[in-house]
């Protein structure tokens, strides 16, 4: 479900992106595998959100760019660029409200 | 008969604060007289591993009020208008609601706990709410201190050791101010919650509509005030004890404070009451038998934690809730359960939470599976689409062996433990300094910052020194901790610990 981005398109994805989430994970990390089941729900019920993951140990530009240091961050992408960050854990209400107000 | 929803009608559910799982004859002590709940046990399901999650009493009320996990979002604070309460569910359906209670911290001023029940009726004066009283003129033959033990409160020299000496004498005063009028176990706490609910259930109700009626007795919550108490009689668990009455003890440690042989009498005095609130309760379930209630209504009988008395599996050392600490004594929690066509005299071992509760009423209501939605007057319904628990009906039908492999408990902020069969774990969220000095209710105040929630990148599962492991099987009260012995175990389990409140905290 997920589109996976590296430091090369990143860039490029990112300007040609209407409407986007993206989720920076570490390979490891318990919180993301769950943090990716919320925003399958969310992609579920959004099907005109693109869904991005980039691994935060392998992308370290972007990561830098974005200051997406931590795993999960959740980015929001409206028209093109970035409209919100968040580190941590959201539920499905909550990730809906995150988006709507991005 | 046959289980069949559509014959069920009503719900009772009969919160009895502070009653301790093991301190029950159906949950093996030979010692508490209490053969109404055994009786009820015997008709109904007994669940032998339920556990709270949150504690202590407001997060408790709020678990089974919404049915959803606290521990990933908050301790001890109101309602709040994102959270939905079976009585937010139940608006707009034909079932009247009411609740009957004195458990204070439910009736705190905007907490909120009584919304949406049609009927409410609250018994003032227990414990947070003693300030009521505290302007009555006491009988002069009434002393606080007589009702509790002389070295609990003054030193050698007779000054107040501290200000918890205050605030016992305190509570003391206060507490008799309503008791000088009690003039037999008819004037007890318990006694005015079930008067009061069978008023309700034989006259007041709508007998014509299903209802959902909780009934919440803080009883018995200390004080230890059993009529022995009140009667200058020994008391029957203790009758040997010389010294005063111990009405109530400091929110401290026992060490250098209280003597084993008051945690004791304390532990004597608790039985005594239990026996009590046992026999008031046994009048409501005969009520319901009476008035051929049984075999239309669901009723739960359940505690929401039980009481630190002591050292060792007592109480680890504290009296009372002093610390927010997540022990065996305190989170194993007595459940029982009646539900018409349900086979009785069933003892399940599947580990159940607070939220397991909510869903199988939501489910024998069916509206398992309802969801949020507005009136055709353009006004706001409610469902239980964010319950996080798992309905019990399957499993007490035979049709499951367990709804979970483990439970998790702990105190918002402070404190998280899970338990298996094997083993259990208590992870700190603070320093060793803070959960020593920590009351119970101050993780309410933290906020878990995203910090919690997020890994840094190269970075390694980080386990506080004072974390401590059980060996379930030979070790359930936790009192040897093998946590320096089986790191890899330790690690394992809190890495799942992590998981699962994570888990919680994304649904």
């Amino acid at each position: 479900m997920f589109t996976q981005l590296t430091d090369a398109d990143f860039e490029q994805v990112l300007a040609a992106t209407a409407s986007g989430v993206v989720i920076f994970f570490k390979k490891q990390c318990p919180h993301c595998k769950n943090m990716e089941k919320v925003l399958e729900k969310f992609a579920a019920k959004n099907p005109d959100v693109a869904l991005f993951s980039m691994d935060s140990e392998e992308n370290p530009a972007t990561v830098e760019r974005l200051e997406a240091e931590r795993a999960p961050t959740i980015i929001v992408i409206k028209n093109g660029a970035v409209a919100a960050r968040k580190a941590g854990l959201m539920n499905p209400k909550e990730m809906k409200a995150f988006f709507a107000a991005a | 008969m046959t289980f069949d929803r559509s014959k069920i009608k009503n719900v009772v559910m009969i919160m009895l604060d502070t009653l301790q799982f093991n301190y029950l004859g159906c949950y093996g002590n030979k010692q508490v007289k209490t053969p109404n709940l055994d009786r009820f046990a015997r008709q109904s399901v007994l669940f032998e591993n339920a556990y709270s999650e949150g504690l202590p009493t407001i997060p408790v009320r709020r678990a089974l009020m919404t049915g959803r996990f606290t521990l990933p979002y908050g301790g001890w604070k109101p309602l709040s208008g994102d959270d939905t309460t079976i009585t937010d569910i139940l608006w707009g359906r034909n079932v009247q609601t009411a609740l009957i209670y004195d458990t204070a911290p439910m009736r705190l001023a905007k907490f909120g706990y009584s919304r949406g029940f049609d009927y409410v009726d609250f018994c003032p004066g227990q414990e947070l709410d003693h300030t009521t009283f505290a302007d009555m003129p006491l009988d002069p033959a009434l002393k606080p201190e007589d009702f509790t033990s002389p070295s609990m409160v003054w030193d050698k020299d007779g000054n107040l050791i501290d200000d918890d000496s205050k605030q016992l004498l305190d509570e003391i005063g206060c507490f008799l101010r309503q008791m000088q009028h009690r003039r037999s176990d008819a004037d007890s706490y318990v006694a005015k919650v079930m008067n009061r609910t069978e008023y309700w259930l034989r006259e007041r109700r709508d007998k014509s509509r299903p209802f959902f009626l909780w009934v919440d007795s803080f009883d018995p919550h200390e004080p230890w005030d059993p009529p022995s108490v009140w009667e200058g009689t020994p008391c029957p668990y203790d009758p040997d004890y010389e010294g005063n009455p111990i009405l109530l003890a400091p929110w401290t440690p026992v060490e250098g404070r209280i003597s084993e042989r008051e945690c004791e009498h304390v532990r004597a005095l608790y039985m005594e009451k239990i026996t009590m609130v046992d026999k008031w309760v046994g009048r409501i379930l005969d009520s319901l038998r009476e008035q051929g209630l049984m075999d239309e209504t669901m009723v739960v009988v359940m505690s929401d934690h039980g009481q630190p008395m002591g050292n060792g599996e007592h109480g680890h050392g504290i009296m009372r809730k002093s610390r927010p600490w997540p022990y065996e004594e305190l989170v194993h929690v007595p459940l029982l359960m009646h539900i018409p066509g349900v086979q009785g005299g069933q003892r399940i071992s599947s580990f159940v939470q607070n939220v397991d509760v909510t869903a199988t009423i939501m489910d024998v209501m069916n509206l398992a599976d309802t969801e949020d939605g507005v009136s055709d007057h353009g006004m706001n319904t409610f469902g239980a689409e964010s319950m996080q628990g798992e309905s019990l009906l399957p499993l007490m039908r035979g049709e499951a062996d367990s709804v979970r492999e483990y439970a998790i408990a702990g105190y918002y902020g402070m404190s998280w433990s899970i338990i298996t069969e094997d083993y259990s774990y208590v992870h700190w969220l603070v320093s060793e300094d803070e959960k020593n000095r920590a009351d119970c209710v101050e993780g309410a105040d933290k906020e878990m910052s995203e910090e919690m929630w997020t890994c840094t990148a190269g970075a390694k599962v980080q386990m506080p020194e004072h974390n401590e492991l059980y060996d379930r099987r030979t070790d359930p009260f936790q009192l040897n901790n093998i946590a320096a012995q089986k790191p890899e175990v330790a690690e394992e389990l809190l890495q799942k610990l992590k998981l699962v409140i994570g888990g919680l905290r994304t649904t």
